[in-house]
């Protein structure tokens, strides 16, 4: 890593995710939260600064710092307020490391950990199946864990207590209760048509 | 198609998506005029009027408060419909929670819950409209839970099944559905939880 400002700051946000349990220090949480606008920039969708879904993350961060430092009611307070002026339902107990893309947060669910630089399209969540809490991978109980550079397309779904690999992609309103390698791209169920039914009205 | 950018062919659109409304809710049925009204008041009415009204604003280039109107919908009714869509007489949103749509689409629309139809890329309410889009004809139906994603034509009087997620064309008249079979197993005795 480079002894230049923008390398420590990509290390701050490599090392929020890096240790469980740890208390976040607000360097950290600031260091995150400049990687979220790099992505945003990247992505070419102007300043994130006003867009709903870059406040669904810096809610989510806040509540997060309040989570660690042992404020539960704040960070309970700063989820509800996420939720009611975002719609996504991103719990403080969720470990996300720097660089979360999601431009549309309605009805978003991000309960697990998550790698840096993961893109969640519209209503894409991951969560946990509630059938096995004692499994644990690291992104608490029965809860999945994503890797860097994760694509999630719009509806995707993960659930469970399963690994996403690195750069892993999963294409629209896809439902993975598996884990996906990394550099894979899972693609939804094909369809066919009805029998009998292919006829113009 | 002359009735997308003047407010009297918004009049137009919305009448006839409330006499959709109107026939599909009631059967068609003679109905008492204080219960017709009501009808106005209903979701799918709601997200008619909104998109619709978003729609002109587009199309007169107020895109900022077009996408003002979009959120609206989207806090109201749960639907999300990009303003730039152009969608013909007689749209049905019955249900319009988490509805996202962002594409052309023709007469006769039914949106049924949960349905994605955009581009694979999405764009935000107030980000021009996308040209890679999915095309629906005429009389489309897109049920439950499906999703219609990237630049496919979906033909007049299709029906995009229960969960089906569509990335290529589907031609006029078809019926979707998922192409795997449904999992069935003996049923477990009573009284337990998860099976075991």
């Amino acid at each position: 890593m480079s002894e230049t400002a923008a390398g420590s700051d990509l290390c701050l946000a490599r090392r929020s995710e890096a240790e469980p349990g740890r208390r976040l220090r607000w360097g950290e949480v600031r260091a995150a939260l400049a990687a979220d606008r790099d992505h945003w920039r990247r992505r070419g969708c102007g300043p994130a600064a006003f867009r709903r879904g870059y406040h669904a993350i810096w809610l989510y961060r806040l509540s997060r710092y309040a989570h660690e430092r042992g404020w539960r009611m704040a960070a309970w307070l700063l989820w509800l307020v996420n939720g009611w002026w975002t719609g996504a339902d991103i719990p403080p107990s969720s470990r996300i490391a720097g660089g979360l893309f999601l431009p549309q947060p309605y009805g978003t669910v991000i309960a697990g950990a998550v790698g840096r630089d993961a893109a969640f399209g519209i209503q894409a969540s991951i969560g946990g199946l509630l059938k096995e809490p004692d499994q644990d991978i690291g992104g608490g109980p029965g809860l999945p864990v994503l890797g860097d550079d994760v694509m999630l397309e719009a509806g995707a779904i993960v659930l469970g207590a399963v690994h996403v690999g690195d750069r892993a992609r999963i294409g629209p309103r896809t439902i993975t209760l598996k884990s996906v390698e990394a550099d894979e791209e899972i693609m939804p169920q094909p369809w066919r048509p009805l029998p009998g039914r292919n006829v113009a009205p | 198609m002359s009735d997308h950018g003047t407010l009297s062919g918004m009049r137009r659109l919305l009448a006839a998506d409330f006499a959709r409304i109107l026939h599909q809710t009631t059967g068609g049925k003679p109905t008492a005029r204080l219960r017709r009204l009501m009808h106005l008041l209903l979701p799918a009415m709601q997200v008619a009027i909104l998109h619709r009204t978003a729609h002109l604003l587009h199309g007169r280039g107020w895109r900022r408060s077009a996408a003002l109107v979009a959120d609206l919908s989207l806090r109201l009714t749960g639907a999300s419909l990009h303003p730039g869509s152009r969608v013909g007489p007689g749209l049905f949103v019955p249900h319009p929670a988490r509805v996202a749509f962002c594409a052309t689409a023709g007469a006769d629309l039914t949106l049924l819950p949960g349905t994605l139809v955009g581009p694979r890329d999405w764009v935000l309410p107030d980000q021009p409209f996308p040209a890679d889009g999915p095309d629906l004809g005429d009389g489309a139906i897109v049920g439950a839970h499906a999703a219609i994603q990237g630049s496919v034509a979906i033909g007049a009087g299709a029906t995009v099944g229960i969960a089906v997620c569509s990335l290529r064309d589907v031609p006029a008249g078809t019926v979707t559905m998922i192409a795997q079979r449904q999992v069935r197993s003996p049923r477990r005795p009573q009284g337990t939880i998860h099976g075991r």
